[in-house]
């Protein structure tokens, strides 16, 4: 009898570190957005989501397949990968691939994501540490979430981003 | 049913502290390259006082992109520094490889701003990169000459990112390897093809200074050559590699 209840007691809180260990995840939803992403941190990256209105042009399944080719070592290293379909805007991002350029006039006229269907396709559970400086004796921030923007007209990998 | 619950405890257990140590002791940083800190006389609350470190820029020729581990990887850049307010805060631009299945998909400029604590670090990662043998110029500088604004990253003056600055006081020019396991995780260049650092500058407190002073650093593997390298001397430049190869 004893031994039972220890094994319970052990085993619950088992349950609840492991539950700890966990990076949350919480769902924000507003003006019909529903997204897994923190509003508050992708306010600070000046990245803005709406819901959109139309459906994609390419499915899914191709938008993940380009976004493990072109970051593979998150692909390697994730347990789990989510993906959800929104409008972007980010006016502070102009690094596209001339492919990306020249697949999608708009993107390629405006400069920027404006309201741009794009899957983010979401790789979780590795550990990276951050690019520290040298000499660094604070906490070393550690990455558990890395997230790729796909072009749902084209296909086309936009921009890679992590902010947990 | 006692014995099934036992061993599922005890099973998860171990998975609970494996993966606890995994994540935790065994990522490690190298560097090689040079810093150097300012004198700003700034609260972070007027503009009134010193600008600090409003720019940092280099040219980066780099012959060819390194060797890779597993979970590991190897980047360049400039940064901007802030210990005013004691924690330390940071933003650099630079290149990143981290790919052993492919240097065309693997190879990436990059943007990371930190803002003093581990739960406020943003990292971009463009689609592209540099290529090899080529020169790229690296950029970050404040999108306007007070003590607040954007800290505004660029690639051959593309935009990686813009996001809130802090007030700098140091600057900071290296190569890095990191993650977890360094063992032939390569620094850029060789001893025969070297990785070169140009036209280093900042801009501080209101005026450019070319060639800042650096204190040259290294770790294991990390070679450096500054004998061309002299302060407020705008030809001055550093020879960076992995003394390896």
């Amino acid at each position: 009898m004893k031994k039972s209840v220890f094994f319970t007691v052990a085993l619950s809180a088992v349950l609840f570190g492991s539950l700890l260990m966990q990076p949350t995840y919480a769902n924000t939803s507003a003006n019909g957005l529903s997204t897994a992403h923190a509003a508050a941190h992708l306010e600070k990256m000046h990245i803005q989501l709406e819901k959109p209105s139309s459906n994609p042009k390419i499915d899914e399944k191709a938008a993940i397949s380009k976004a493990k080719q072109k970051f593979s070592k998150w692909a390697e290293d994730a347990t789990e990968t989510t993906v959800e379909y929104q409008l972007m805007t980010n006016p502070d991002y102009q690094m596209f691939s001339p492919e990306a350029l020249s697949k999608n006039p708009k993107l390629k006229a405006a400069g920027h994501m404006e309201k741009l269907p794009v899957y983010i396709v979401s790789f979780k559970g590795m550990s990276y540490a951050g690019h520290i400086p040298q000499g660094f004796t604070g906490d070393i921030p550690i990455h558990h979430e890395y997230n790729v923007v796909v072009d749902a007209e084209t296909g086309e990998p936009l921009i890679g981003f992590s902010y947990r | 049913m006692k014995k099934t619950i036992s061993i599922l405890a005890m099973g998860m257990l171990l998975s609970l502290f494996s993966e606890t140590a995994g994540h935790a002791a065994t990522q490690s940083n190298s560097f090689v390259g040079g810093k150097t800190s300012f004198y700003v006389n700034n609260s972070g609350s007027s503009n009134t006082a010193d600008s600090g470190v409003t720019s940092v820029y280099t040219d980066i020729y780099t012959p060819d992109y390194p060797t890779i581990n597993a979970k590991s990887g190897s980047c360049a850049w400039p940064m901007i520094t802030s210990s005013i307010y004691g924690a330390t805060e940071y933003v650099q631009v630079g290149w990143t490889d981290d790919s052993q299945v492919s240097q065309a998909d693997g190879v990436h400029y990059f943007y990371e701003i930190n803002y003093g604590s581990s739960s406020s670090d943003y990292q971009v990662y463009s689609s592209v990169g540099p290529q090899a043998n080529r020169v790229h110029g690296y950029r970050v500088a404040k999108d306007n000459t007070n003590w607040n604004g954007n800290f505004t990253g660029t690639v051959d003056g593309a935009l990686i990112a813009s996001y809130p600055g802090f007030v700098g006081n140091g600057v900071q020019y290296y190569e890095e390897i990191y993650g977890y396991d360094l063992t032939s995780t390569s620094f850029a260049g060789t001893n025969t093809n070297k990785a070169k650092f140009s036209n280093l500058r900042a801009f501080v407190n209101g005026s450019t200074i070319y060639s800042p002073a650096l204190t040259m650093y290294f770790d294991r593997n990390g070679g450096y050559d500054d004998s061309h390298y002299k302060s407020n001397d705008q030809t001055s430049y550093l020879y960076l590699w992995d003394t390896r190869h």
